[in-house]
C-alpha cells in the first residue's frame, strides 16, 4: 500500500519510516541519491534496519537481498582499484568501480544449465537454488575421490574413484595387478617400448616388445631393427619349455687350489695359475642331471706323473676304492698304445704323462648323474697331452660306484699348471 | 688340511689355498706314487700280455702256420 505523505514537512521530519530531506521523502537507512542502493551513513535521521517486504535487510554490517523482490542486485566496492558485482536480469558482471568497465560477465542462467548437464546437482532451500558437485558427476572428477599418488578414474559403475591398484608419484607408475596392451589391428598386437640407455649402447632409440602374427618379438625399434622372436605357435602346449640354452655354464660355490692362485669369473669360468691341484665345490647340484667339464691347462715343465681325478662330496675328495674305469691310451713314447682296466681303485685317470716341456693338457669330461645319490656317477674323459717332445691321448670311461651324492670334482697334478676350467650343465628343456 | 682364503677381488666365489701339514703332504705324495705305480703296473701288465701274444704268434708262424691261423690260435 502506498504511503501518503503530509502535504508539507520540514527538513528532517520523520513520517512512517521516511525522512524528509527538504526535497523528497527517503527510506530511513537507505540512500537513494544514486542509481544504486547503499547504506546511509550513521545518522540519527536514519534507521539501520528496514521493514520487511522491501526486499532488503540490513542487520549489522550485512546486507541481504531477496532475489524474489529485486530485479537487480548491486554490491559496490570502494572507489579506486576495487571491483563490485553488478547484476542484471541475465548477467552477473564484475566491474571496476571506476567507470564501471565490465571485467567479467557471467550468464548465470546458462552457467547453471551447463553445470546441471555436466552432473552438478541442483538443490533448493529457503534461500533459493544452489548447485553441488557429487561423485556421480559424469563430466567433472572430484579430487576428493582419490588418495595421494592415486589416479582418478571412472569405475565400472561410471563413478569417479581413486585407483588403489595404480599409483603414480610423478616419476614411476606402479601397478598392483596386470598391465595390458590390448591393441589389436591386422597383424599387429600389443606393444611396449623401452627407451635405450644413455651410455654404452649402440641402439638407435630403444627396444620394442610386441606381438606380430604368432610371434613374440624383441627388437631395436628403429635403425637396423636388430632383434629376435619366439614363434609361439611352434611351442608345445602348457608353459613347460625352458628357453635357456641347452647347455649352461655353472658357477661353483667355491674353489680351492693346492698351490698358486685361482679366481672365478662372473660367468663361472675358473682360472688357476701354478696349481698342483684344483678342487671345484658345488658345481654339481639338483639343477642339472648331467654335466660337461672342459679343462685347458699348460705347464712349462711337467714330470711323468699321471694326473688324475677324484669326485668330491661336501668339500672333500672321495678317496674310497669305488672307482672303476676302462680305457685306451695312445702315446708317442715307449709302449705306444695300450688298454687300461681298473676296478676298485681310488682315482679316475687323467692323462698319460711324460717328462716334457711346454706341455698342454686338455680334458673334456662328461659326468652323468653325479648329484643323485641313488645312482652311480658315470665319468667319461677324453684327454690330450702335447709337449715339446711327446704327445698322446687317452679315452677313459668309468664310474664312481656308490650311492653317494657327488657335488664337486678335483684334478690332481704333481706339477703346477695354469689354465681354465668350465663346468656346463645340460638343460633338459622341461622334459 | 687348512683352507686359507685367497679370494681375489674379481672372483665371484671364494677361492682357498689348501695348506697340508707335513704329514698330509707326505701322505699325498705316497698316494700319488701309489697311483702312478698302479697305473704303470696295469699298463705294463697289458703291454706284457700284448708282447706275449705277439711272441706266440711269431712262434706259430715259424712252425708253418700262416698269420691268420696263428692269430686265431693266439685268441686275437
Amino acid at each position: 500500500m502506498a504511503t501518503i505523505f503530509p502535504g508539507s514537512a520540514s527538513v528532517g521530519q520523520i513520517y512512517n519510516g521516511y525522512t524528509f530531506d527538504g526535497t523528497a521523502w527517503n527510506i530511513n537507512g537507505i540512500d537513494l541519491t544514486e542509481n544504486y542502493l547503499e547504506e546511509s551513513s550513521a545518522s540519527t535521521t536514519y534507521q539501520t534496519k528496514l521493514t520487511a517486504g522491501s526486499g532488503l535487510s540490513l542487520n549489522g554490517s550485512t546486507l541481504g537481498v531477496n532475489p524474489g523482490a529485486m530485479l537487480n542486485t548491486i554490491v559496490d566496492g570502494t572507489s579506486g582499484n576495487s571491483y563490485g558485482l553488478v547484476g542484471t536480469s541475465t548477467y552477473l558482471d564484475v566491474k571496476d568501480t571506476n567507470g564501471y568497465n565490465k571485467e567479467i560477465e557471467l550468464d548465470i542462467a546458462a552457467v547453471e544449465s551447463q553445470l546441471v548437464t555436466d552432473g552438478f546437482l541442483k538443490n533448493s532451500s529457503a534461500s533459493g537454488t544452489y548447485l553441488t558437485q557429487t561423485s556421480a558427476s559424469t563430466t567433472y572428477l572430484p579430487l576428493s575421490a582419490a588418495s595421494a599418488n592415486q589416479i582418478i578414474y571412472k569405475n565400472s559403475s561410471n563413478v569417479a574413484t581413486g585407483s588403489s591398484g595404480l599409483n603414480y608419484d610423478g616419476v614411476s607408475l606402479k601397478v598392483n595387478g596386470n598391465l595390458e596392451s590390448v591393441y589389436s589391428n591386422g597383424d599387429e598386437g600389443g606393444e611396449i617400448f623401452l627407451k635405450k640407455a644413455a651410455t654404452n649402447t649402440t641402439l638407435s632409440d630403444g627396444v620394442t616388445l610386441d606381438i606380430h602374427q604368432n610371434r613374440l618379438r624383441i627388437f631395436e625399434t628403429t635403425g637396423n631393427n636388430r632383434g629376435a622372436y619366439i614363434d609361439m605357435a611352434s611351442l608345445p602346449n602348457g608353459v613347460n619349455t625352458n628357453l635357456v640354452p641347452g647347455i649352461n655354464q655353472v658357477i661353483p660355490t667355491s674353489v680351492s687350489v693346492g698351490s698358486g692362485s685361482g679366481t672365478v669369473a662372473a660367468g663361472g669360468t675358473i682360472t688357476f695359475s701354478g696349481a698342483t691341484s684344483i678342487s671345484i665345490n658345488g658345481c654339481f647340484s639338483a639343477t642339472y642331471d648331467n654335466y660337461r667339464i672342459v679343462i685347458d691347462s699348460y705347464a712349462a715343465s711337467v714330470d711323468g706323473t699321471n694326473p688324475y681325478f677324484r669326485v668330491r662330496s661336501s668339500g672333500s675328495d672321495i678317496s674310497l676304492t669305488n672307482y672303476y674305469h676302462a680305457g685306451r691310451r695312445m702315446i708317442s713314447w715307449g709302449g705306444a698304445s695300450s688298454d687300461m682296466l681298473s676296478a676298485g681303485v681310488n682315482y679316475f685317470p687323467g692323462v698319460e704323462a711324460n717328462n716334457d716341456t711346454n706341455t698342454y693338457r686338455n680334458y673334456v669330461l662328461e659326468v652323468q648323474n653325479p648329484f643323485k645319490s641313488t645312482n652311480v656317477t658315470m665319468l667319461f674323459n677324453t684327454s690330450t697331452q702335447v709337449g715339446g717332445t711327446y704327445y698322446g691321448t687317452g679315452i677313459y670311461a668309468g664310474m664312481y660306484r656308490a650311492n653317494t651324492s657327488i657335488d664337486g670334482i678335483s684334478l690332481i697334478n704333481s706339477t703346477a699348471t695354469t689354465g681354465t676350467i668350465r663346468v656346463y650343465g645340460y638343460n633338459n628343456g622341461g622334459a | 688340511m687348512e683352507l686359507v682364503d685367497i679370494t681375489p677381488e674379481d672372483s665371484v666365489v671364494p677361492v682357498y689355498l689348501e695348506v697340508l701339514s707335513d704329514e698330509e703332504q707326505t701322505q699325498r705324495d705316497i698316494e700319488m706314487a701309489q697311483i702312478q705305480a698302479d697305473q704303470e703296473s696295469r699298463e705294463q701288465e697289458i703291454i706284457a700280455k700284448e708282447e706275449a701274444k705277439d711272441r706266440g704268434i711269431a712262434i706259430l708262424q715259424s712252425l708253418g702256420l700262416d698269420e691268420e691261423a696263428a692269430k686265431a690260435i693266439a685268441g686275437i
